[in-house]
């Protein structure tokens, strides 16, 4: 049994520590609990991002291109993961400010970070019939992988925010107590794996197609 | 009401599992049959 396949017995268990094992937030109260899905939700779009520029920067060295179809997937995943963060941090943002959406730096950093992976998919489609498409592809991902950390840690740390601390804050310090420390370091860990398992098949099927394709062009 | 929303958590999670589970076993079905042929 591979390591990513335990998330269907590690899923329900943080879904259980997050909701009964995990004490609420002092002032955030029960609403609070929507962290442990946030922050992991969060965590996997900004490692797909980055998976996919690093997959890219080996695409341009290859030069073969073969395994473009990894870059594209990561992305893939990495923009539903960063709509996800988009809509779990609305929802909590209606809890604890009233409002769907503020236009706070960190909610206007996180569409914009949006719509550079939107203009990807894009990109790439417009250019399904250039010979250049992984190339210009693979450069536009290590750019928006050069771009994302300012968006995503530098401005909503320059402008003020109602976005609480992030979890790498600036006294380094987590403030939160044991058990939601476990709970959102567990969670974050199984999200990857999710994140692993869901890129492993993506990536199988894109072979299956590249196979079916090699084969009728045998043919 | 938290029991709800974890019970509402939990059910979505059944249905992501299913599809993933489901998937995988098409996609290495597919894998032998590609590989046979």
């Amino acid at each position: 049994m591979k390591l990513h396949k335990l998330i269907y017995i590690l899923m329900p268990v943080i879904i259980f520590m997050a909701f009964v094992w995990a004490p609420p937030a002092e002032f955030l109260g029960e609403a609070s609990r929507i962290l442990y899905f946030h922050v992991p939700v969060a965590w996997v779009s900004v490692i797909s991002f980055i998976v996919a520029g690093i997959s890219s920067i080996l695409t341009l060295i290859r030069k073969d291109g073969s395994k473009d179809y990894v870059s594209y997937n990561s992305a893939l995943i990495g923009l539903i993961f960063t709509i996800l963060t988009v809509v779990t941090g609305s929802i909590w943002a209606h809890i604890s400010w009233g409002s769907y959406w503020n236009w706070d730096p960190r909610e206007t950093s996180i569409v914009i970070l949006l719509l550079i992976y939107i203009a990807y998919f894009t990109l790439h489609s417009a250019l399904s019939e250039n010979s250049n498409q992984k190339r210009i592809g693979s450069i536009y991902l290590i750019l928006a992988m050069v771009i994302m950390p300012l968006f995503i840690f530098i401005i909503p740390r320059v402008y003020p925010s109602l976005h609480p601390d992030p979890v790498i804050n600036a006294d380094k310090k987590i403030h939160l107590e044991l058990t939601m420390k476990i709970t959102l370091f567990s969670s974050i860990f199984v999200f990857s794996l999710l994140y692993i398992y869901i890129l492993n098949i993506m990536n199988r099927i894109s072979l299956i197609k590249i196979k079916i394709e090699e084969k009728l062009y045998d043919k | 009401m938290i029991n709800e929303v974890m019970l509402t958590v939990l059910i979505i999670w059944i249905g992501i599992a299913l599809f993933l589970f489901k998937l995988d076993r098409r996609v290495a079905r597919l894998e032998e049959e590609i590989n046979e042929l």
